[in-house]
């Protein structure tokens, strides 16, 4: 070992994002157009997003979470107040991240023609991977 | 990455990522974690003490051929 390094996952990719998404298993909604996010109330709220967990599959008390892309094409979470103390909330954006963070080092790993080996620790939640060519 | 040299990438329950090459010395590796740059925001690059341990065994090496 001789080099390290820490990176604070964003969501750059849409692609990658979709797929995490997908592999995070919670239901999404894709909008080719922003679509408005939706309050615990039912209340229409003033943020949009291309990506939206609706929020009764974050939590009775949940506002809907969404990801709304930005000017040059990356996404930032959009997570309403009561959210952010939200432990189930937190936990779905937190998978999110995970997720995409592994389908970028998979996708960067065949593109360099690299075996990945993965474990997940029970423990933490981590996700170790391995990486050799 | 050819050879015995690993990639150790470790993805938090957080989301973020920390990566380790492994068994890869010198300068070789300094740019060998680049690709991980594109997932988002660098917090932490460093050499680790192992990076400085090797290069000082080489330069002490060349040192005492240079005597001869």
């Amino acid at each position: 070992m001789s080099k390290y390094r820490e990176i604070k996952t964003e969501f750059r990719e849409e692609a990658l994002l979709r797929q995490a998404l997908q592999a995070s298993g919670v239901p999404f909604e894709e909008h080719a157009a922003p679509a408005h996010l939706v309050g615990y109330r039912g209340d229409e709220r003033p943020e949009t997003a291309q990506f939206i967990i609706r929020r009764h599959n974050l939590g009775s008390m949940s506002n809907d979470l969404g990801f709304a892309r930005q000017e040059g094409g990356t996404y930032a979470a959009i997570v309403s107040d009561y959210d952010q103390y939200n432990r189930q909330a937190q936990d779905r954006l937190a998978r999110v991240k995970q997720e995409y963070a592994r389908a970028f080092v998979h996708r960067e790993a065949r593109r360099r023609g690299l075996r990945v080996t993965e474990q997940r620790d029970a423990r933490t939640g981590a996700v170790h991977l391995t990486l050799r060519g | 990455m050819a050879g015995k040299g690993s990639f150790e990438i470790t993805i938090d329950a957080e989301g973020n990522i920390a990566g380790e090459i492994k068994d890869v010395s010198g300068p070789n590796c300094e740019r060998l974690l680049d690709w991980l740059n594109a997932a988002g925001q660098v917090i932490v690059d460093r050499r680790t003490p192992d990076y400085y341990r090797r290069e000082q065994t080489v330069d002490r090496r060349q040192q005492a051929g240079g005597r001869r």
